[in-house]
């Protein structure tokens, strides 16, 4: 079987850490985020990933390389040299797609949630139709397009961009199997799946909605990056709860890597993910946040909802929350508060940021 | 007396009256009731007509009115210390001291001591002025004079004060706020009983190296020997105008022209709040005084509440002197600077825990084996228990029975009596108030307000509390019995607190971002 990762561009929603690392190798969790849907994939029966990427990257050209090996299966880029939105890669990568008449996964390379691509490819060959969304419940659907489906046979009636009034609650989640007859459908030119190919199918009969089970969320910002971190958390603690760490001092569900050190009378979680070769001295109070590889975190610091990029060190009692983002290679020095930071690589702070602002 | 005036409930006004009342009983003659005239004015007095007080209850009356002026802290309130010395040519020399202030820019401290009792460096703000007096060869005596009701507090630092310093020290109560030149004058007598060469008068709410021998000898070698001098320093052009500003005679150092905070630039020479004087004074206050009385007796239009005793050295009396070969400006270039708000204590902290090096280098806690890291200039109280893992300084001042656990980090601050500092916690640039609990992981943080360090003549800007309805960012303090604290899920506490500035009383801070005041 065949999947498409719609990995896009350069990320920007994620910077400042996409700066250094293209968006799909940045950790989440101690995973890379695209490695979440490539093993979810390969445990599917997927034996060749078609990532569309509109940006070549060495990085991950040779990260790709490494994983075809590991996982025994072949990952190709589909480079776009113009940006196609959604559907066109679709169209860029047919020939790669359509060699043995199988359905195909597609995805954003956003989304994290329990890929449930078994159920997805046993749900779609039972009804028969061209296409399946799977779709994922929200609590506020009018902020979002939502799918009006028939609850029995899963099957899409229409669409409806921001509802006014309750339609209903389940959105896109980002997740479509679809047989090759779709992409006949699909041009080479700039396209929306969402919004030129999917009404059209849905009017044919030929689409389909599958409810997701467990959680759901577009990683593609920090602040939802550390929303769904939590929701990774806790569903890690229902499903392999001892791949979490339990110690005096650890809160709730914590998930570090076993290369980190951890220094005496810290208090640390709930939610913390801790990368590889993190120091955290004595002292120190973090919860909510994820440190990225690499990184050092001095005596005394107080973390909430931060991600610290890699290799990065923070000082002797600062305090950091409220979303803050260092990137590569940053230091904080001793004492210093930043509220809702974003600083870009390779800077030094030594001022206070009391108000949410990038720092250059 | 004026501004209790413009507390607007009626009973207010009869606290007012009968301080009158009271302060005609005891100085016959000196009061002018009828002046109370306004409409609400009559009506009190018939109020207090158809209830006759005795003189005893009226007396507590006039109590209540104090302390509660002092809580309003509307009042200008003003406290003189006296001293007196007499080297040989000298026969003897008191030492008087002005403290006015305001007290409601030292909110929320002022409500828990009185502001001249506000330690600095460790110790009481006075005693700052009262060492410097002590030192002064042949100093007889000091006096201290307010409006302040005497407390127990005030009493104790009076007597330790007496015993460490070996001299006298007194404290004179005004009746009413009487201005800077009225107090002195009311008390005359007190200060001339012994004859005294000349004597020195203080502000309280001034910092400063107290250059009071170099000011004796200044006043020996120019003029005439019964000349009076004022201290004066340096500002910057812009700042002058926030004092009372000096032009002197260059080569003379005779005072040409003064004027009390002028809108318009004057001189960059400003009035430093302490003074030297020979008994002449008093004529010169006297003369303001007749004129006074005379000008009240003229204008029947006065509404009651002015009154003849109420002098301002400043503006009634320098003004009138300058020009005439009698005032003298000495002009030092050792620090100097007002504790008028709380933020300024920090600043004036720094200035005398630098002095310390040279006057009292044992009240500097030093790095030691076993205790904790020491940075800069700190002050630690004997009694305060800090662990060896907290780093303290630069600038610190720790009060009695201050506790501070582990991993502590302080700088920039004064720590008060009985504060506790738990694990983890940073404090910037704040005043942490008497019993205070800040929790683990605690931030507190002020914004400092300094005077530019780039100027060497930049001094501390008077701020206040609120600038256009906001709060100043400034320092943090966390007032009277703050605590911060606890109840946290998972029992730690991690508070961030800036540019806070809390009134009263057992407070549970959660967390405050923007500068505020949490009553």
């Amino acid at each position: 079987m065949k999947a498409l990762i719609l990995v896009g561009g350069y990320g920007t929603r994620l910077r400042p850490l996409t700066l250094s690392v293209p968006k799909p190798l940045v950790e989440f969790c101690n995973k890379p985020i695209l490695l979440h849907q490539v093993e979810a994939l390969v445990t599917a029966g997927v034996d060749h990933v078609v990532l569309a990427v509109s940006y070549m990257s060495e990085l991950l050209e040779r990260e790709m390389k490494l994983q075809e090996q590991r996982l025994g299966i072949t990952i190709s880029l589909s480079h776009e040299k113009e940006p196609l939105g959604t559907a066109g890669p679709l169209a860029l990568a047919q020939e790669l797609l359509n060699v043995d008449n199988e359905p195909f996964f597609v995805l954003n390379s956003d989304v994290i949630c329990d890929f449930p691509f078994r159920d997805l490819l046993q749900f779609h060959r039972r009804h028969g139709g061209e296409g399946t969304i799977v779709v994922t419940r929200v609590e506020e659907p009018s902020k979002y397009g939502v799918v009006v489906y028939e609850a029995e046979s899963g099957r899409i009636c229409r669409f409806v961009e921001k509802p006014q009034v309750f339609v209903s609650n389940k959105i896109n989640a980002g997740i479509y199997i679809f047989n090759p007859r779709v992409l006949s459908r699909i041009q080479l030119r700039p396209t929306s799946v969402e919004k030129e190919i999917f009404p059209v199918m849905a009017e044919e009969q030929q689409l389909f909605a599958m409810e997701l089970q467990g959680f759901w969320m577009d990683i593609g910002q920090p602040k939802d990056f550390l929303t769904g971190m939590c929701m990774y958390l806790q569903s890690l603690r229902q499903h392999s709860p001892d791949r979490l760490h339990t110690a005096p001092g650890f809160i709730g569900n914590v998930l570090v890597d076993p290369t980190a050190v951890i220094g005496e009378n810290c208090s640390i979680g709930p939610n913390v993910v801790i990368g590889a070769g993190v120091v955290l001295e004595d002292g120190v109070r973090i919860k909510r946040c994820t440190v990225l590889c690499g990184s050092r975190l001095r005596s005394h610091c107080w973390l909430d909802s931060c991600i610290v990029g890699w290799s990065s060190s923070v000082g002797q009692w600062v305090r950091m929350e409220n979303a803050t983002v260092l990137g590569e290679d940053v230091i904080v020095n001793d004492e210093l508060y930043l509220n809702g930071a974003n600083v870009l690589p390779h800077k030094s702070i030594n001022e206070s940021v009391p108000e949410p602002r990038i720092i250059m | 007396m004026t501004l209790c005036y413009g507390l607007v409930t009626s009973t207010q006004r009869i606290t007012c009256y009968l301080l009158l009342r009271w302060s005609r009983v005891t100085r016959p003659g000196r009061a002018n009731i009828s002046g109370c005239c306004s409409r609400e004015g009559r009506r009190c007095a018939r109020v207090l007509q158809q209830s006759e007080k005795r003189s005893s209850t009226i007396l507590s009356y006039a109590a209540t009115l104090q302390s509660c002026t002092w809580l309003c802290g509307s009042s200008s309130f003003q406290m003189k210390t006296g001293l007196s010395s007499g080297p040989e040519f000298w026969r003897s020399c008191a030492n008087t001291k002005t403290c006015s202030t305001g007290g409601t820019r030292f909110r929320p401290l002022s409500f828990e001591v009185p502001k001249p009792l506000f330690p600095v460096a460790g110790v009481p703000m006075l005693q700052h002025h009262i060492e410097a007096c002590a030192k002064v060869p042949n100093m007889k005596e000091i006096l201290l004079m307010g409006f302040y009701q005497p407390n127990e507090e005030l009493n104790r630092f009076l007597l330790n004060a007496q015993q460490e310093f070996k001299i006298s020290i007194r404290y004179l109560q005004e009746y009413a706020a009487l201005g800077t030149g009225g107090g002195i004058y009311h008390f005359r007598d007190q200060i001339v009983s012994g004859s005294p060469e000349a004597f020195f008068v203080m502000n309280a709410d001034v910092c400063s190296a107290f250059p009071l021998e170099e000011m004796l000898s200044f006043q020996k070698e120019h003029g005439e020997p019964n000349s009076f001098v004022i201290l004066g320093t340096t500002a910057n052009r812009k700042q002058s105008m926030n004092y009372g500003c000096i032009v002197e005679n260059e080569e003379t150092n005779e005072v040409l022209h003064y004027v009390e905070k002028p809108s318009t630039f004057v001189s960059d020479i400003i009035n430093c709040g302490i003074y030297l004087f020979s008994p002449d004074i008093f004529q010169h206050i006297g003369g303001v005084f007749q004129k006074n009385q005379e000008e009240m007796l003229l204008e029947e239009s006065t509404n009651g509440w002015h009154r003849a005793e109420a002098i301002r050295l400043e503006q009634d009396v320098f003004t009138a002197l300058a020009g005439q070969g009698k005032l003298y400006v000495y002009k030092t270039l050792g620090f100097w600077s007002q504790i008028k708000s709380a933020g300024s204590a920090i600043y004036a902290s720094r200035l005398y825990l630098n002095q310390y090096h040279k006057t009292h280098p044992e009240r500097l806690a030093t790095n030691k084996k076993g205790g904790p890291k020491i940075s800069g200039n700190v002050y630690i109280h004997p009694t305060a228990n800090i662990d060896p893992t907290a780093t303290l300084g630069p600038n610190v001042s720790i009060g009695t029975g201050v506790t501070i656990s582990a991993g502590v980090r302080v700088r920039e601050s004064i720590v008060l009596h009985g504060a506790n500092l738990q694990d983890h916690c940073c404090v910037l640039n704040s005043i942490v108030g008497w019993d205070s609990t800040v929790g683990k992981w605690a931030r507190v943080e002020g914004t400092p307000s300094d005077p530019n360090p780039n100027d060497p003549l930049a001094k501390m800007d008077s701020e206040t509390l609120f600038r256009e309805g906001k709060l100043t960012p400034s320092i943090t303090i966390l007032g009277v019995c703050t605590v911060l604290l606890l109840s946290c899920k998972v029992c730690f506490i991690m508070t961030l607190l800036r540019n806070v500035c809390m009134f009263l009383i057992i407070l549970v801070i959660t967390e405050i971002l923007c500068p505020q005041v949490v009553t």
